[in-house]
C-alpha cells in the first residue's frame, strides 16, 4: 500500500493515521511535538514556535504556541477516537541555531521553547517516550504511527531513528 | 508612550509605499553590490527588489524550501528602526566566494561544517559585515534614521531552520512578515553566483520607516 506523507509546516499542525506518515520539515528553535497512540496507530504532529501565547493580545495562530498547540492537539486526537490517557510523545527541536551572536543575557528560545513543552506534556500527564532536542542543527522529521518511530534528520549527521 | 502594535494584515500599503520599499532593497543591495565586487574584483549584477507581505511558510517555500541547505549570514538592526537583515548564499557559491577572498580557485570544503574552520568562519563573518553593512548604511543614508548593525552570524543548515531561528531571536511574533528582497549575482563565464538579502523590518518598525521615507502610512 501506497504512504501518503502528511505535511504540517511551521507554526502548523496535523494528524494522521498508519499506513501513512507525518512530517515537518527545517525545525531550528522550534520543536516538533508528536502525540500518538500506539494501539489506535494514531498521531497528531505540531510545529511549536514560541513557548507562551499568553502575553498575546491580539488574535493569534494557536498552534505557534507550546501552550495552545499541545491542548489542540490533543482534542483532534480525541476527536479521533483516541482515549487521553494513552497518548504518548516524542519531541525534536529546540536547536540553537546561531552559537556565536553576542547577546547572552535571556535564555535562549530553543531552549525554553524545550521546557515549556515539556511542562505541557507533563501537565496533560502525556509520557515523554524520547527526543531529540537541543544542540546545534537543524531537523526534519517524520513520525510513522505503525511502528511510532520517529525519524530524525540532520544536515550534518544523517538519520537517526527515537 | 504605549506602543501600538502595528497588524501588518490591516495595514493598506499604496504603490508608493511599495515603490519606496523597493527603492530600499535597490540602495542598500546596489551599495553592497558594488563592495562585492571590490571584494572580489568581478562584476556583480543585481535584480529588480521585490517586496512581499507574507507568511513565513511561503517566505521559505520561495526561497527553496524548509529543507534547501544555505549558507546565512545574519545581522540584528538596532536603533531608530528594529528588524533583521539577512544574507543567503548557497553551499556551492559560498565556496566560490570563499575561493576569491582566500585566492584558491578550488577550495576544498568536505563537510558543511565550515565554521569550524576559524579561517572561513572569520572569513565568512566578514562578508557579512561588509556585505550588510554597506546594505544598512545605505538605509540609514537614505532615511536618516540611526541604524546599528548587530556583530553577523553564520549558519549553515536547513533554510527553515535558520530563517525561523534568526527571527526568533529577535523575539519574532508576528503572524506576517514583511520582506524585501533583493538578488545579487556574478555572472562568470561558467556559472551563475548568487545571493538573496531578505530585509525584515519588526511589524512596530514599519511606521517609523515609513515616517522617516516622508510617506506616512495610514492603517
Amino acid at each position: 500500500m501506497d504512504k501518503h506523507i502528511v505535511k504540517v509546516g511551521i507554526s502548523d499542525m496535523n494528524v494522521v493515521q498508519g499506513p501513512d506518515l507525518i512530517r515537518t520539515a527545517g525545525l531550528g528553535s522550534c520543536v516538533g511535538v508528536v502525540l500518538y497512540d500506539d494501539i489506535l496507530k494514531v498521531a497528531g504532529l505540531a510545529h511549536i514556535m514560541l513557548p507562551d501565547s499568553r502575553h498575546v493580545k491580539e488574535s493569534f495562530n494557536r498552534a505557534k504556541y507550546a501552550d495552545t498547540a499541545i491542548i489542540d492537539l490533543i482534542e483532534m486526537l480525541v476527536h479521533l477516537g483516541v482515549n487521553k490517557r494513552h497518548l504518548c510523545a516524542k519531541i525534536a527541536g529546540g536547536a540553537q541555531m546561531f552559537q556565536f551572536t553576542s547577546n547572552n543575557d535571556f535564555m535562549k528560545i530553543g531552549a525554553r521553547n524545550i521546557i515549556a513543552v515539556e511542562q505541557e506534556l507533563k501537565q496533560h500527564h502525556i509520557r515523554l517516550i524520547s527526543k531529540d532536542v537541543g544542540g546545534t542543527n537543524g531537523r526534519t522529521i517524520e513520525f510513522d504511527p505503525t511502528t511510532s518511530r520517529l525519524m530524525v534528520r540532520t544536515v550534518n549527521k544523517g538519520v537517526v531513528e527515537i | 508612550m504605549t506602543k501600538n502594535k502595528t497588524n501588518l494584515d490591516n495595514l493598506k500599503f499604496d504603490a508608493i509605499h511599495l515603490d519606496v520599499l523597493r527603492e530600499i532593497g535597490n540602495i542598500g543591495a546596489a551599495n553592497s553590490a558594488t563592495a562585492l565586487s571590490h571584494l572580489v574584483k568581478k562584476r556583480i549584477e543585481m535584480q529588480l527588489p521585490s517586496v512581499k507581505v507574507t507568511d513565513i511558510n511561503e517566505a521559505v517555500e520561495e526561497i527553496g524550501g524548509p529543507e534547501r541547505v544555505v549558507v546565512q549570514l545574519l545581522l540584528q538592526i538596532k536603533g531608530d528602526i528594529q528588524g533583521s537583515l539577512f544574507f543567503l548564499l548557497s553551499v556551492d557559491d559560498t565556496k566560490t566566494l570563499l575561493g576569491y577572498l582566500l585566492d584558491e580557485p578550488s577550495i576544498e570544503i568536505e563537510s558543511l561544517n565550515f565554521l569550524e574552520s576559524e579561517l572561513m568562519r572569520s572569513t565568512l563573518y566578514e562578508i557579512g559585515n561588509i556585505l550588510c553593512g554597506s546594505y544598512l548604511t545605505a538605509l540609514a543614508d537614505l532615511t536618516s534614521l540611526h541604524i546599528y548593525p548587530s556583530l553577523p552570524a553564520v549558519c549553515v543548515d536547513m533554510l527553515g531552520a535558520t530563517m525561523t531561528s534568526g527571527l526568533l531571536e529577535e523575539g519574532y511574533q508576528m503572524e506576517s512578515v514583511l520582506i524585501i528582497e533583493t538578488m545579487l549575482q556574478e555572472q562568470a563565464h561558467s556559472s551563475v553566483m548568487k545571493g538573496n538579502f531578505l530585509l525584515v523590518p519588526d511589524n512596530d518598525s514599519i511606521q517609523p520607516l515609513f515616517q522617516a521615507l516622508g510617506v506616512p502610512l495610514h492603517g
